[in-house]
């Protein structure tokens, strides 16, 4: 029983060193399961061995001396295929960083000409290209969200958000959001509404900046996905020790075969590249990464064709 | 006439930036590199400095840091235009004295005008 399960795990650590992209003897796990085995057999080897050379005591200090150096070598390679990863997690890191913190130098400098050229202050633009240059500034735009959500996304990984937490009122962020959006709403022909009790609604420790961020990109989704007319209804309540905030609408919804997968990175929904061309597919992850940091919890009710309801609770202290 | 630095590596960025700025009536002066723009803020005594921090030659952490011990160049304002995000760079930034942080990719160009505006009237 003892043997399969070892055989098991063992096969599991293979798999595992495959998908790091190490070669066995490159991965720790697997060396260390390795010095495990050799240790154990070291021992009862020796005890073995010097126990038929007992007249011999030179034979089993070189027994013991070889086994020692193999232990040794083992113990070596692991300590610097340790840092082997460590060094590499680094590199990554570091490389997501720097690769990012380049791109955006040309994509700056592609924002601004466009925006200078479309302002007219270096000359008239035809309607037909004004168009096109339209397009190219909103791709822009789009690559440079996408680039700013990778670098949160390594902030998440690297334990960096919540920075600056402190006691503040969902409410007064929802209200903030409710109202730099009413102008979206109304050109997209949705009808947001916000639902908030007067009082009784406790502050949670979060960072304001963060939380803002999350409820503009669940409204924002909300309203974006709605073909012609439809309704967006906001609404924040008290639970025993939570805040909850919730977004319902009556939009495209999610297709149940792609439900488990909405708060995976980089997934979106079959229906939702339809609709709507932009999108990077990290914002949910990055919402719940940071409400499930903070202690609260996230999640939706959606219905393809209906409409979703997107909620996460935040702890009272 | 009030007169900007603008010290920046990228001349294209430079470039689009100076083209508007001076049309809405700004004398404007470039450097690409560090030093080169802390000896022009030196001699040139401008009204207003938008600093990267990324530069070759001297940073522009090192540049803001030089300018604010100068006693005739402490009082220039300073806006942070920058690619630089972090939490530590933005506080080191504003530690030394820089009046306004910026990240380029995320404003528009307008919006860089308008904080010049604000800035220096």
């Amino acid at each position: 029983m003892k043997l399969l399960k070892k055989i098991f795990s063992s096969i599991n650590i293979l798999a595992q060193c495959r998908s790091s992209r190490l070669s066995i003897w490159q991965c720790p796990t697997f060396l260390f399961i390795v010095m495990g085995i050799v240790n154990i057999g070291a021992m009862l080897g020796t005890y073995t061995i010097a126990s038929q050379y007992n007249n011999e005591p030179e034979m089993v200090a070189f027994i013991v001396v070889v086994i020692s150096l193999a232990l040794f070598i083992i113990g070596s390679l692991l300590v610097e295929n340790f840092n082997k990863v460590v060094e590499s997690n680094r590199l990554k890191s570091e490389f997501v960083s720097i690769v990012s913190h380049q791109l955006r130098s040309p994509l700056s400098s592609i924002r601004w000409t466009l925006d200078l050229i479309l302002s007219k202050r270096i000359g008239d633009v035809d309607p037909k290209t004004k168009e096109y240059l339209e397009l190219a500034q909103s791709s822009t735009k789009r690559m440079i969200v996408l680039i700013n959500d990778i670098l949160s996304i390594r902030h998440i990984e690297e334990g960096r958000f919540g920075d600056n937490k402190k006691m503040v009122y969902l409410k007064n962020i929802v209200e903030q959001v409710f109202n730099d959006l009413t102008v979206f709403a109304v050109a997209s022909n949705v009808d947001l509404t916000l639902e908030a009790p007067q009082e009784g609604l406790a502050s949670v420790n979060a960072d304001p900046k963060e939380i803002g961020l999350i409820v503009q990109n669940l409204v924002e989704n909300a309203i974006k996905y709605i073909k012609g007319k439809g309704f967006v209804k906001i609404k924040v309540s008290r639970l025993d020790d939570s805040i909850r905030m919730s977004v319902e609408d009556n939009g495209a919804g999610i297709p149940k075969a792609d439900q488990e997968y909405i708060f995976q990175r980089f997934f979106r929904a079959s229906n939702a590249r339809v609709i709507q061309t932009e999108g990077t597919g990290l914002g949910l992850f990055i919402a719940k990464s940071i409400v499930e940091n903070l202690g609260g919890k996230m999640g939706f009710e959606s219905v393809e064709g209906k409409g979703s309801t997107f909620w996460f609770t935040l702890p009272i202290k | 006439m009030k007169k900007i630095l603008f010290i920046e590596d990228e001349p294209s960025l430079q470039k689009v930036a100076s083209e508007v700025l001076r049309q809405d009536g700004y004398d404007v002066k470039n450097a690409l590199d560090g030093a080169e723009g802390l000896k022009m803020i030196m001699e040139e005594k401008p009204d207003l400095v938008l600093l990267d921090l990324i530069l070759p030659s001297k940073s522009g952490f090192e540049v803001l840091k030089e300018m604010k011990a100068d006693d005739s160049t402490k009082d220039i304002p300073v806006i942070i235009l920058t690619n630089l995000e972090g939490s530590q760079d933005v506080e080191k930034a504003l530690e030394l004295g820089a009046t306004t942080y910026l990240v380029k990719a995320n404003y528009e160009l307008d919006d860089i005008v308008n904080k010049v505006k604000d800035t220096i009237g």
